[in-house]
C-alpha cells in the first residue's frame, strides 16, 4: 500500500471488479476473440502499410522486359 | 542460377531463407550460415527465465529444418565481406569461420545476393560486471535464461528459510533497448515469487533507461482507455504499483560489482543498489565484420555504422529530434553501395532512436535504443524475401516490396505471469511503430489500432503464438500459413 503523498500514491489502481475480470474466464473468451480480431485486423493492414503500394508488373519468367503478369496489392 | 547467401538463423534470417527456398525455383540454390546449430523463438527465453520451460522447449535443432528445405547450412560466423570480390575469389563473398568443432577452418562463401540478419552481438563489455560470467544474470539466449532460473530458485530457497532478498530487474546501459523483455521477466519473477509464497519477503526494483515507465523504446504510446486518450506511461506505473514493484528510470548503469549496481540518473547524481538476485540485459552492438572491396581496402564504415550495423536506404544524416521523419526509416532494406545485399531485423542501422534522446546532467546518453521486435524483423524478413523473388525470377531491377517501421504496426503480447488460469499477459498493438507525426498530429498513431489490455487471454494468445511459430519454425506442412 503506498503511503500519502509518495510517487505510487499518485497512480491509478485497478478496482477489484477489474483485478477479477483480468482472469473471469467467459470474459476473457470473449476478449481472447476480440483481441484476436484486433490484431488479426492490424496485421492485415500493418504488413502492407496504409498507403496502398503501387501495383508491381512484372514479365513472365524467360520472357525479361515483357510485363505482361500484374503483382501487387 | 543467382546463389542466395542468408547470415544468421534467428527470427529474420530463418524466415528469410525458409520464404527464398520456398518462392525460388530449385535452380537457384540457398545458403544460410548461422554460428549456432540451433534456432531460438527468443520471446518464449523469459519462461526458461523463471524455470517454466526448459531451453529444448525453445530452440530447434536448424540441420533437419534445412535438409528437408533443400537449403544448404554451413554452421559459421561470417568474419569479412568482399561485396566485390577479391582477386582470388573474382565473385562477391563472404568468409566464415566454421564454428562446428568437427570442421574449423576459413571458407570464402560466394553469393549473388546477401541478406545480412546477424542479430545483435550481446555487448556485456560495455558495462563492467555486467553478464551471466560476471555479476548479473540475463535471458537473451535459451542458456541465459536457464541459468538465471537455477539463480532465481536459490534465491526462492533462501527466502523459504527467512531470508528477505532484493531482486533488481532491467536494462544495464544508458542505450540498451528491449525494456519490453525486461518487462515481462520482471513481471514473471514477481508471479513466480507469489507463487512460492515469498513475495512478502522480496522487495523488487525496476531499473530501467527509459525517462518514463511504458516507453518502450518506441516513445511510448497512447491508447483509448475509458473515455480518455492516455499514454503508456499510465497503464505501465499502475501495473508496478499494484504489483508492489519499485522502478528507477532514466538510469544508466556504470558498472555492477557483486551484489551492487552503481548508476547515474537523468538528473547527474550517482546512485548504488544492493541486490541478491540480478537480471539486468546488455545493449546490443552489430557483429564485427570487416568489409573490404576489390582492392583489398577497408570499407567497413561504409557499409557499417559506428554501432556494428549495416548501412541501408534510411536517411543516416545527423538531425536534431525536431527534424526526425518518419521517412529517414528505411523501406527497402537495401544498402545503398550494394544492390545485391540487404539487412533485416537488428542487423540492419537505425537512423536514429525512436524515443527522444536524453542525456543526463553530466552528458552521459540515457536513452532506449530502437527495438526491433520479432514480429517486425519477420515482416522485414518476408518483404525482402520478396524483392528478391521480383529480382531473381524476373529480372527486376531493384526491390518491390517496402516494410518501413514508420508504415507497418506491431502486434506484442508481454506476458505477465504463465498459468493458464490465473496468468496474465498485455495484449499490445501499436501502428506504426514509428510515430509519424504529420500522418497523425496528435500522437503520431493510428488509435483505431493502438491499443493494450491485461488479462487471462493474453496469456492464452502468448503461448499459442509460442507454439505455432515454433511450428512454423520447423518448416512443417502450411508453415507459410502462419503470418509473420
Amino acid at each position: 500500500m503506498p503511503k500519502p503523498y509518495e510517487r505510487e500514491y499518485y497512480v491509478p489502481t485497478p478496482s477489484a471488479a477489474t483485478v477479477f475480470f483480468r482472469t473471469f474466464l467467459p470474459w476473457q473468451l470473449v476478449r481472447f476473440v476480440w483481441i484476436n480480431l484486433k490484431m488479426v485486423r492490424m496485421i492485415s493492414i500493418g504488413h502492407h502499410g496504409r498507403v496502398p503500394l503501387r501495383p508491381i508488373v512484372l514479365p513472365e519468367p524467360g520472357e525479361r522486359g515483357s510485363a505482361t503478369r500484374a503483382v501487387g496489392r | 542460377m543467382s546463389r542466395v547467401v542468408v547470415l544468421g538463423a534467428g527470427i529474420a534470417g530463418h524466415t528469410a531463407a525458409l520464404l527464398l527456398r520456398r518462392k525460388l525455383s530449385s535452380k537457384h540454390p540457398v545458403t544460410v550460415v548461422s554460428p549456432k546449430p540451433t534456432y531460438n523463438w527468443i520471446p518464449s527465453n523469459i519462461w526458461v527465465g523463471v524455470g517454466l520451460m526448459k531451453p529444448e522447449q525453445v530452440t530447434i535443432e536448424l540441420a533437419p529444418v534445412y535438409r528437408r528445405h533443400r537449403i544448404e547450412f554451413r554452421q559459421a560466423r561470417a568474419v569479412e565481406i568482399w561485396p566485390e570480390g577479391a582477386p582470388a575469389e573474382p565473385a562477391p563473398h563472404v568468409v566464415v569461420e566454421s564454428t562446428d568443432a568437427a570442421e574449423g577452418g576459413r571458407a570464402a562463401v560466394p553469393y549473388d545476393y546477401l541478406v545480412n540478419a546477424t542479430g545483435p552481438r550481446l555487448h556485456f563489455a560495455a558495462t563492467p560486471g555486467l553478464g551471466p560470467e560476471a555479476n548479473t544474470a540475463s535471458v537473451c539466449t535459451a542458456d541465459h535464461a536457464a541459468q538465471a532460473a537455477r539463480q532465481l530458485r536459490a534465491a526462492i530457497e533462501r527466502m523459504k528459510k527467512g531470508e528477505r532478498l532484493t531482486f533488481v530487474v532491467g536494462v544495464g546501459h544508458g542505450l540498451c533497448t528491449c525494456e519490453g523483455a525486461a518487462f515481462e521477466y520482471l513481471f514473471n519473477v514477481d508471479f513466480v515469487l507469489r507463487h512460492e509464497g515469498v513475495r512478502e519477503r522480496a522487495r523488487v526494483v525496476f531499473l530501467t533507461n527509459e525517462a518514463e515507465l511504458g516507453d518502450f523504446g518506441v516513445g511510448g504510446t497512447h491508447m483509448r482507455r475509458g473515455g480518455y486518450r492516455v499514454h503508456s506511461k499510465t497503464f505501465a506505473e499502475s501495473l508496478y504499483a499494484e504489483r508492489g514493484i519499485e522502478w528507477i528510470t532514466g538510469a544508466h548503469v556504470q558498472k555492477v560489482e557483486p551484489g551492487v549496481v552503481h548508476y547515474e540518473t537523468l538528473d547527474g547524481k550517482e546512485h548504488t543498489l544492493g541486490f541478491d538476485f540480478g537480471m539486468l540485459l546488455p545493449p546490443f552492438a552489430g557483429q564485427p565484420m570487416k568489409a573490404f572491396d576489390r582492392g583489398g581496402a577497408d570499407i567497413t564504415s561504409e557499409v557499417f555504422a559506428p554501432s556494428g550495423f549495416m548501412k541501408v536506404d534510411a536517411d543516416y544524416s545527423p538531425k536534431p529530434f525536431e527534424e526526425w521523419r518518419a521517412a529517414d526509416w528505411p523501406k527497402t532494406y537495401q544498402t545503398p553501395r550494394y544492390r545485391n545485399v540487404f539487412a533485416i531485423g537488428i542487423a540492419f542501422a537505425p537512423p536514429h532512436p525512436i524515443s527522444k534522446p536524453r542525456k543526463s546532467e553530466r552528458g552521459t546518453p540515457i536513452t532506449p535504443s530502437p527495438p526491433r521486435t520479432g514480429m517486425p524483423s519477420a515482416v522485414m524478413a518476408k518483404t525482402v524475401a520478396e524483392s528478391l523473388f521480383g529480382m531473381i525470377e524476373y529480372g527486376l531491377p531493384g526491390p518491390t516490396r517496402t516494410a518501413s517501421l514508420a508504415e507497418i504496426g506491431a502486434s506484442c503480447v508481454a506476458s505477465a505471469g504463465a498459468n493458464w488460469l490465473r496468468g496474465t499477459a498485455a495484449s499490445m498493438t501499436m501502428f506504426p511503430v514509428v510515430p509519424d507525426y504529420e500522418k497523425y498530429p496528435e500522437f503520431g498513431r493510428d488509435l483505431h489500432f493502438t491499443f493494450g489490455e491485461i488479462g487471462s487471454a493474453g496469456h492464452w494468445i502468448k503461448t499459442i503464438l509460442h507454439h505455432m511459430f515454433l511450428y512454423k519454425a520447423r518448416g512443417r506442412a502450411g508453415w507459410w500459413l502462419v503470418p509473420e
